[in-house]
C-alpha cells in the first residue's frame, strides 16, 4: 500500500476483488481488511520463502490429515 | 452445584433427586447470568422433562453413565428445539431440528442440557458481541471470561453446571478454561464429530468439554469420541484406554521453551514449573525440547482460519454490515489471501507435524503455557504479561494454535493463581490420539494439588468494583 489515504489504490483493488467474489463490504471494512493483510504480509513472505519439504516437490497440502490417521 | 460430574454421580447413588438438582442448576444459572451475562437460553422445559426420566431411571436401577448430570452448551452447537444463534443478529431464530452429535451422545448417556451459552459472534468475533454482549469472569467481573466459549466457561466456573461443551478453533475451549480455572480439552482433530456444530474452519475446528477436573474430562471424552458416519474427518480411532494409578514412571514430559515461553507472565511460568515438579515427583522424566517453527504458528494458523471462515461466512456475504466489526476485520483477510498462500499454509502444517514428531520421539507429553497471561481486562480486552500490556490477539493463542494447526490434542489444567487473583494454567499436549496420557498426568497433578477445587465467591462475583482474589483451598 502506498500514499497517505487510508483508502488507497490497493484498497480499491481489494474492494473490487471482494465484490467479484460476492462479498458486500463497505469502505471501512475494506480498509480494515487491507490493513490486516498488510500486517500479515511479513509472515506470508516468510512462508513463501520456505523451501519445499524433503528438497523436492512440495507435499500434498491435504497430507496434514494423514498425521492424524497414521498413529 | 459445587460437585464435579463424578461427585454428582456419587450423590445420585446416595439418593439425590435429579429433579431438584436440575431445578437448582437452572436457578443458579439465572443468578450467575444476572451477574456475569452467561446465558442465551435457559432450557427449563426440556431439562425438567429429562430430569423426570432420570429420577425414574435412578429409582428403577437403569441409570446411564451420566444420568441426571446437567450441562451447558455453547450457542454454536445445536440442541433440538432450540435456536442456535451463534451469538449473532444474523442467525435465524428457528429452532434446531436435531441436536448436534455431541449433544445426542451426552443425552443418550443421561446428561441433561440446561442452557445455551454466550459466545463471541460465530466463535470468532471480539469480546463484545453486539447481540448478547460480553461475559464477565467469575473470578473478577472486571475481567473477560472467554474467548470464545465464554458463557460456558463462566457457568461451569461459577458452579451453575458441572461441565459444558465448547468449540476450539485457535484455543476457544482451552483459553476460557485457563482464564476461569477449568480443565478443558481440545481433542485430536476428528476424534469428536462436529456434526451439528456451526462451522468456522474445517482445518482447525474441534469440539471439546470444559470441566472442573481431569477425571471428568476423561469420562466425557470416552463418551464423546468416535466416528458418527457423517463428519468426514471423524474416522475410526484407536482405543481410548484411561490409565489408573498415580505412578508416572516411564512418562517423559518435554518442557518446551523458546517462542512459547518468551512472552509469558511469571505467574504462568511458576505454574508450569510447579506442574513439572509434581509430575517429576510422580515418576515422570522431564526433558527439554524445542519446536523451531512455533514462532510462525499463530500467523499461519490464522491465515488458514480466516480463509476458511471467509468461505464459510460467504453464506451471509451481503450482511457483514450486521456482524461484529471485529469479526469482519478478522475473517475478511481471508478474502484477500491468494489461494497459493493458503495452500502454502496447509503445507506448513506438515512441517510443524514433523517437528512435533521429533519432540514426541523423545517425549510422551509436551508441557507449555495455555496462555501467557491471566484473563483479559474489560472493556478493552488487553492482557498484562510481567507488567507490560499487550493487545488480546497478540497474546491469546500463542501456544494453543499449535494443536489446532497440527491436530494434536491439548488439555488446559489450572496450576494456581497469579498475584492479581486470577487463575493461571498449563497445557499438556500429546501426539494425535494420545489424550489418555495427558489426562493421566493431569489426574495425577490434580490428586496432588487443589487448584482445580477453588471456587469463586458469589459475593465478589456480582460486584464489578471488587478486586476479587482467588485462592487455592487447603
Amino acid at each position: 500500500m502506498s500514499g497517505n489515504s487510508r483508502y488507497s489504490d490497493y484498497c480499491r483493488s481489494q474492494a473490487e476483488l471482494a465484490t467479484r467474489l460476492g462479498y458486500d463490504l463497505d469502505d471501512a471494512q475494506v480498509a480494515d481488511m487491507c490493513a490486516a493483510v498488510e500486517a500479515a504480509e511479513p509472515a506470508a513472505a516468510r512462508l513463501r520463502a520456505d523451501p519445499p519439504l524433503d528438497d523436492g516437490w512440495p507435499v500434498d497440502p491435504a497430507h496434514g490429515d494423514a498425521w492424524l490417521r497414521a498413529r | 452445584m459445587k460437585l464435579d460430574v463424578h461427585g454428582l454421580l456419587d450423590e445420585y447413588r446416595g439418593g439425590a433427586d435429579p429433579r431438584s438438582v436440575v431445578t437448582d442448576s437452572l436457578a443458579r444459572l439465572r443468578v450467575v447470568h444476572d451477574a456475569l451475562n452467561t446465558t442465551i437460553a435457559f432450557l427449563d422445559e426440556r431439562a425438567l422433562a429429562a430430569a423426570e426420566e432420570s429420577a425414574r431411571r435412578w429409582a428403577d436401577g437403569t441409570a446411564r453413565a451420566l444420568e441426571g448430570v446437567p450441562f451447558a452448551v455453547k450457542d454454536v452447537i445445536d440442541v433440538e428445539g432450540v435456536p442456535t444463534t451463534g451469538g449473532s443478529w444474523v442467525s435465524s431464530d428457528a429452532p434446531a431440528t436435531r441436536s448436534a452429535e455431541v449433544v445426542r451422545r451426552l443425552e443418550a448417556a443421561g446428561a441433561i442440557a440446561v442452557s445455551k451459552d454466550t459466545t463471541t459472534e460465530f466463535a470468532v468475533g471480539g469480546p463484545h458481541p453486539p447481540r448478547f454482549g460480553t461475559t464477565r469472569n467469575p473470578w473478577n467481573p472486571e475481567r473477560w471470561a472467554g474467548g470464545s466459549s465464554m458463557g460456558t466457561a463462566a457457568s461451569v466456573a461459577a458452579r451453575s453446571v458441572p461441565f459444558g461443551l465448547g468449540t476450539d478453533v485457535g484455543g476457544s475451549v482451552r483459553l476460557p478454561s485457563a482464564w476461569c480455572g477449568l480443565t478443558g480439552l481440545k481433542p485430536t482433530s476428528g476424534a469428536i464429530p462436529r456434526t451439528g456444530v456451526m462451522p468456522l474452519s474445517w482445518t482447525a475446528e474441534t469440539v471439546g468439554p470444559l470441566c472442573r477436573s481431569a477425571r471428568d474430562v476423561e469420562l466425557l471424552f470416552g463418551l464423546l469420541r468416535g466416528p458418527d458416519g457423517v463428519d468426514p474427518r471423524a474416522t475410526a480411532l484407536p482405543p481410548f484406554i484411561p490409565a489408573p494409578g498415580d505412578d508416572l514412571s516411564g512418562i517423559r514430559v518435554a518442557v518446551v521453551g523458546g517462542y512459547l515461553t518468551e512472552m509469558c507472565d511469571g505467574a504462568v511460568r511458576s505454574g508450569i514449573d510447579a506442574m513439572a515438579g509434581v509430575l517429576a515427583d510422580a515418576g515422570a522424566e522431564l526433558v527439554e525440547a524445542d519446536i523451531p517453527s512455533a514462532r510462525e504458528v499463530l500467523a499461519i494458523g490464522y491465515r488458514i482460519v480466516w480463509v476458511e471462515a471467509a468461505s464459510v461466512h460467504r453464506v451471509n456475504a451481503a450482511r457483514w454490515s450486521e456482524y461484529d466489526p471485529v469479526l469482519v476485520s478478522r475473517i475478511s483477510q481471508g478474502i484477500a489471501t491468494p489461494a497459493v498462500d493458503y495452500l502454502l499454509a496447509q503445507q506448513f502444517r506438515v512441517r510443524l507435524q514433523r517437528e512435533l514428531d521429533d519432540v514426541f520421539a523423545r517425549a510422551d507429553l509436551v508441557l507449555v503455557p495455555t496462555c501467557p497471561s491471566t484473563a483479559p481486562r474489560l472493556p478493552d480486552a488487553t492482557v498484562v504479561v510481567d507488567g507490560e500490556e499487550f493487545p488480546l490477539y497478540a497474546a491469546q493463542s500463542r501456544s494453543t494454535m499449535l494443536g489446532n494447526l497440527t491436530g494434536a490434542p491439548g488439555l488446559a489444567v489450572p496450576t494456581g493463581f497469579a498475584p492479581d487473583g486470577l487463575p493461571v494454567s498449563a497445557q499438556l499436549m500429546a501426539p494425535p490420539h494420545g489424550e489418555a496420557v495427558a489426562l493421566r498426568a493431569a489426574r495425577v497433578f490434580q490428586a496432588a494439588t487443589a487448584h482445580h477445587l477453588a471456587v469463586p465467591s458469589p459475593a465478589e462475583m456480582s460486584d464489578v468494583s471488587s478486586p476479587v482474589s482467588g485462592a487455592t483451598p487447603d
